[in-house]
């Protein structure tokens, strides 16, 4: 430290520090409080997202590997149940290792059956040695040996978790009624797992059974789902792999850890695509920290100068406003913190509502990682907002001495600099236009991430130009046609440009990202719309009563099919089978459907492959195919190529007769004909039916006329047309519920950068507003004014963003939607929408103008200038 | 005899944690089923076990085969066998079956009617190495079995059968590997009386019992990758029952002695509380030509002569008899071939016992004589004499 002031005076750095920055705190409470918050609520959002993905993803990765155990090797077959007599063929792999019977179901609570229960029908003599758990008895008391043999052989038994148990007040002895498939079964409770180990996998809704009330149970009888094998030398364990794949061609031969794996994969795009949205508020944030220090600076131009007439070093005025800055960004991190864990809590529920809408079917655990887990993402943001106040202290580096209390300084500084932001800003968006073209990296569209993040940075970059082209071509006429508040406050603007741009800057950037997001949004859900609307012509949909709230997974009994049938009215009745099967590395599914039905009275559309009804008539009993969009985009299939799936029969090879629109997953689909499906998979299973009505008959009276004559027992779930796509698009209002908070909250902290710079331009000009009353301007006058100066940002704002949020929309249409989904999405604009949110964001920066207005309205009066 | 072959050392590394909590029950539940008394007899609404009585109607070959209606059965080989460098190898081959509930209405294969075990040992009497491994299934799709009328067992790829030429007995585990066929000179013997073997004060504390004390083993036994020719004797014991231990009995000692001179003893003792043997311990004197003998407790004397402490679970063991049986002029020295031949299964099933090979020195009628046998020791882990706190 070289400061003249500390010869005599060692701690003279920071006390000097302490009164340069807290007397201005003192000063300008609310630019600080505001900052403050801005900060926080940027790294809230970040920390947040960061903390539900962790969260969702281990959650899932902990109930597949609590559901996997020790396993380390397994046998199922592709969706289809294996004959039971392959555990005898293969028992003698047991002098490598344990290998252990699977069942697997999935089960609806009767008295609410939108809730579903995983259940796992194991040995439970042996299964101990895989999976962690222990059974309870009576008054949580684990059960003894003895206990557990008595009640094995009971063919309704179930052990359910004690968390379920609890929060349904189920006791053991109780007979508790489910929906399995499409019928109601009574089993009994006749234990508890610990909450622990699968006790405590999905969260508490996973559910073991003995295997033979398993079999039962799911009408699995001769059947396994799964063969896990423990083998604890890995050059056994590769071998018996090996061994297994040539023995069994056409099953899934996998380490059970791989479903994790995939899992991740699977959830990569969608969780990569969050955490990029919630990056924007901590860009917008890191913006309301660059404006907040710049006004600081330009605030003490003149203390900065008389400072430096008395000696104090440039280095040390640099030293002093990092410091400040740091200390800034640092409790607003911490802060962002704090908000962040409460808000993670929200953000799991909504973030696992839609992990489980659209790709695992997985009740979450509600827990949170530490904030550890976004370590990496808060350095990140916090290195952001750092390099946004550098900029700040450097221009202190140019308050020369004296030179500094010459008032405009800083003006005539930003304007000699201002063809630099806007060459700056071209250039990003250049490199915006550059990026937008380069292909997705890894399966995700880090570039088209890229292009957006240099397109919102360029769009801050050009606001001053844009500003002062705007008052180039408009300012003549602005001066006509306004009152005197308005154009003053239009031309205070420009003539503080390095301050409003920052303030615009964070505005625009904030509405370019509602706008373009609500754009994205809007126009994919017009797209589902007309989708349903094209695609869902059969009048009735019926699925088991198992499968309200869980996965297509459970079946129609062909006597409750045989029942359809009969019910007057009906006119064609359309089978569907769906199932996942591993392909090329992935998990795709089949979705096979009656095609002869299809062909006459649906359609699909499609996006390659001439003649939609051409294309399905041509799968009628051959081995040709759809492809869905996203599949084809991802695996670049294109009509006529030649699929091989491995059936229970072999591989067979298919052709692809063309590629439909699907936005029903984004994993990707493949369409064939179920007489085909079936025997080729020797699977003849029915997930759900269709059902056209003859002309004339009500849906509603065949439904109840269905419900009346389905034999006793029997329970299905029936849609309606109307009401089918009614719940499509709740699925897909509640998957991006989340994007419209996130939006909300980047542009509360645009609103609070608005709130800012006009206090801190009030206060700065409070010389000129006492003038301004001086020379007789009436008190409302100076408020209007200063409501116009929040107005005009709101408008310009608005009007910047919109254009933007276009350009925005694009890029998240065309590119970061294309590559992490593959979908397409036809562009729709949902002018209400906007139009109300756009309203709604220039009343909230009028409404910011409100406080700085009511700081000019207390500056000194005339009077008090007078005595002065 | 009542014996418990239970050895989880093969599965054992993870026991004492909640994994192992099924197979840990299960164990316990052989455990109180063959050894301690079951006392609450499971209610079954349309089934009950057949207990065994006096004057059992028997019917060979159908009664070599399994009978459901009695609760537990097991078929029980035990011998000796030597390979042509001389070597010798005591083994025990045992195949046991529990039956559990028979009601339960459920057409999977998987439903636990009754659960098998396995168990097969080896002692390598020359290198003085004990080893063993088990099996334990439900009958499932196959994997584990007794057929009714004749001898078809099997656990898994362990199986006992009988081909009409002999028993053919086949067991594979890590290091050892068993193919034997044994046939018999003399037909079944029954002990007890008529085959009804009385075990307690109660008439139910009983078994259904025969044996075939001196089959001709002939066949392969593979130690480690070697696989050596072997000839030898092997004693087999078939029971079935449903009843209870006498709940004043806390162990017991099993003999089954084969002798030089081609007659066999066999010779249990039921310890109760006090030290003393139950009235209803007995032996089976049989001769050459296959003829038995009955003998009752007052017709033998034993006398233990030496002891081994186990290093691990500190029960001592009697290792070293001596057996008197006046009325065949018998005075026979009973010493285990390799002292540790111990179970310890505290970790799994708090049940310890011993059970192995015996070499025997005496003489008959003032003659010297020898013998090979097996010896089954229960109870004499702390958990049984000293109930737990």
């Amino acid at each position: 430290m070289e400061s003249t002031l500390s010869v005599n005076n060692k701690p003279n750095f920071k006390e000097i520090f302490w009164r340069f920055t807290f007397r201005h705190i003192q000063n300008e409470p609310a630019r600080f409080i505001f900052t403050l918050l801005g900060i926080a609520l940027g790294i809230a959002l970040m920390v947040a997202i960061r903390l539900a993905n962790g969260a969702a993803i281990s959650s899932f990765q902990d109930s597949i590997d609590l559901m996997a155990g020790k396993a380390n090797l397994s046998l199922s077959s592709m969706g289809v149940p294996l004959p039971e007599t392959i555990m005898k063929d293969l028992v003698d792999t047991r002098r490598l290792g344990q290998l252990l019977p699977v069942v697997e179901g999935k089960m609806a609570p009767e008295d609410n059956p939108k809730e579903f229960i995983t259940v796992l029908g194991v040995d439970l003599l042996k299964d101990g040695e895989a999976r962690d758990f222990q059974v309870l008895g009576a008054q949580d008391k684990a059960l003894t040996g003895a206990e557990l043999l008595k009640l094995l052989p009971q063919p309704d038994g179930v052990f359910l978790s004690q968390k379920y148990a609890e929060a349904k007040g189920l006791a053991v002895g109780q007979k508790v009624h489910f929906f399995i498939n499409d019928q109601v079964q009574t089993l009994t409770l006749v234990g508890l797992l610990q909450n622990s180990g699968v006790g405590r996998a999905m969260d508490g809704t996973l559910a073991l059974m003995d295997i033979a009330a398993a079999q039962k149970v799911f009408g699995k009888i001769g059947k396994l789902d799964r063969l896990d094998w423990i083998i604890p030398q890995e050059a056994d364990r590769k071998n018996l792999e090996a061994q297994l794949q040539k023995l069994y061609p056409s099953y899934k031969v996998e380490r059970p850890a791989r479903r994790g794996e995939q899992v991740e994969k699977m959830l990569a795009a969608f969780r990569a695509n969050l955490l990029a949205l919630s990056l924007v508020s901590v860009l917008v944030g890191a913006f309301l920290v660059y404006n907040s220090m710049s006004i600081a600076v330009v605030r003490r131009v003149e203390e900065i100068g008389i400072l430096r007439t008395l000696g104090v070093t440039q280095k040390q005025i640099i030293q002093w406003v990092m410091a400040e800055s740091f200390l800034l960004a640092l409790a607003g991190v911490l802060l962002g913190i704090i908000f962040g864990k409460l808000l993670a809590y929200d953000v799991l529920k909504v973030v696992g509502k839609t992990i489980q809408n659209l790709y695992l079917p997985i009740p979450l655990e509600q827990r949170l990682p530490s904030v550890v887990h976004a370590g990496g993402w808060i350095l990140l943001g916090l290195v952001l907002i750092l390099a946004a106040t550098i900029p700040s202290a450097l221009s202190t580096a140019n308050i020369e001495p004296g030179l500094s209390v010459r008032k405009g300084y800083t003006v005539v500084l930003f304007e000699r600099r201002m063809w630099m932001f806007t060459l700056a800003g071209l250039t990003a968006w250049a490199l915006a236009v550059l990026l937008s073209l380069l292909p997705p990296l890894a399966g995700l569209p880090w570039f088209g991430f890229g292009s957006a993040f240099c397109l919102l940075i360029g769009l801050v970059l050009l606001a001053p130009g844009f500003l002062s082209f705007f008052n180039s071509v408009f300012g003549k006429v602005l001066r006509l046609i306004l009152p005197s508040e308005g154009y003053l406050a239009f031309r205070n603007l420009l003539s503080d440009l390095s301050r409003s741009s920052v303030a615009l800057g964070a505005l625009v950037m904030a509405v370019a990202l509602m706008v373009s997001v609500a754009i994205m949004v809007g126009s994919f859900r017009q797209t589902v719309v007309l989708w349903l609307g094209q695609t869902l012509k059969a009048d009735l949909y019926i699925r088991p009563a198992a499968d309200r709230g869980g996965p297509m997974e459970s079946t129609l009994d062909p006597q409750t099919l045989k029942a359809f049938n009969q019910i007057p009215g009906v006119k064609y009745s359309e089978k569907l089978r769906t199932l996942s099967i591993p392909w090329d590395g992935t998990d795709v599914t089949i979705s096979a459907i009656d095609m002869n039905v299809l062909a006459n009275n649906g359609t699909v559309v499609l996006k390659s492959g001439g003649d939609a009804e051409a294309a399905l008539k041509l799968l009628v009993g051959q081995r040709n195919l759809l492809v869905s969009e996203p599949l084809a985009l991802k695996h670049q299939i294109k009509t006529g190529d030649w699929i091989i799936l491995v059936s229970a029969t072999g591989p067979v090879s298919m052709r692809v007769q063309g590629v439909y629109y699907d936005y029903s997953n984004d994993h990707g689909t493949f369409m064939m004909d179920r007489a085909v499906y079936a025997s080729l998979f020797k699977d003849d299973s029915v997930n759900g039916t269709a059902l056209y009505l003859q002309p004339g008959f009500e849906p509603d009276s065949v439904i109840q006329d269905i419900l009346k004559r389905l034999p006793s027992g029997t329970k299905v779930f029936i849609q309606s047309n109307a009401a089918l796509k009614n719940g499509a698009l709740k699925v897909f209002d509640q998957t991006f519920a989340i994007t419209y908070g996130m939006e909300a909250i980047a542009l509360i902290v645009a609103v609070l950068g608005i709130l800012t710079t006009l206090t801190s331009l009030i206060l700065e000009r409070r010389e000129e507003i006492v003038i301004l009353r001086y020379i007789g301007a009436r008190r409302n006058q100076v408020t209007q004014m200063i409501l116009w100066e929040a107005g005009w940002i709101g408008l310009l704002g608005n009007l910047m963003g919109f254009l933007a949020g276009l350009v925005l929309a694009l890029l998240l249409i065309n590119v970061i939607n294309v590559q992490s989904f593959g979908w397409t999405i036809q562009w729709h604009m949902p002018g209400t929408f906007l139009s109300f949110a756009l309203g709604l964001v220039f009343v909230a920066t009028l409404a910011a103008g409100y406080y700085p207005a009511r700081v000019a309205d207390s500056l000194p009066s005339m009077r008090e200038v007078t005595k002065e | 005899m009542m014996k418990t072959k239970i050895s989880p050392r093969s599965l054992g590394d993870s026991a004492n944690k909640t994994k192992n909590f099924c197979r840990f029950s299960l164990l316990c539940l052989c455990v109180s089923v063959v050894i301690l008394v079951f006392r609450s007899s499971p209610v079954y609404a349309d089934f009950v076990y057949t207990q065994a009585k006096p004057n059992y109607h028997w019917q060979f070959p159908l009664d070599h085969g399994a009978h459901p209606n009695y609760k537990t059965e097991w078929w029980y080989y035990v011998g000796h066998l030597k390979d042509t460098q001389g070597k010798r190898y005591g083994f025990e081959l045992a195949f046991f079956r529990v039956g559990l509930d028979r009601t339960a209405e459920n057409a999977s294969a998987f439903t636990p009617r009754d659960l098998y075990f396995s168990h097969f040992a080896v002692s390598d009497i020359g290198a003085k190495k004990f080893w063993y491994a088990e099996k334990m299934n439900r009958s499932g799709p196959g994997l584990a079995g007794a057929s009714q009328g004749g001898v078809n067992l099997w656990n898994e790829n362990w199986k006992i059968w009988h081909d009409g030429l002999g028993h053919h007995l086949k067991a594979d585990g890590d290091i050892y590997g068993l193919n034997l066929m044994v046939q018999s000179p003399i037909p079944a013997v029954l002990e007890g009386i008529r085959g009804y073997s009385q075990k307690g004060s109660d008439k139910e504390n009983a078994s259904l019992y025969y044996s075939f004390p001196s089959f001709i083993a002939d066949g392969q036994l593979r130690v480690g990758s070697e696989l050596k020719t072997v000839h030898g004797k092997v004693w087999m014991d078939h029971e079935f029952f449903s009843g209870d231990m006498d709940p004043n009995e806390v162990g017991w000692d099993w003999f089954g002695l084969q002798l030089s001179d081609n007659t066999e003893l066999m010779i249990y003792l039921m310890r109760q509380k006090d030290g003393t043997s139950h009235p209803a311990s007995s032996g089976t004197f049989i001769n050459k030509s296959g003829k038995s003998v009955h003998l009752s407790r007052a017709a033998f004397q034993t006398k233990v002569l030496d002891t081994w402490k186990s290093p691990r679970t500190g029960a001592v063991y009697p290792i070293h008899w001596k057996i008197i049986v006046p009325s065949q002029r018998l005075s026979l020295d009973v010493t285990a071939s390799i002292s540790d031949q111990e179970l310890d299964t505290a970790q799994s099933t708090q049940v310890v016992y011993w059970e192995g090979s015996v070499d025997i020195s005496g003489t008959k009628a003032g003659k010297d004589m020898k013998g090979e046998g097996y010896m089954e020791l229960t109870g004499y882990d702390k958990a049984f004499s000293l109930p737990k706190p």
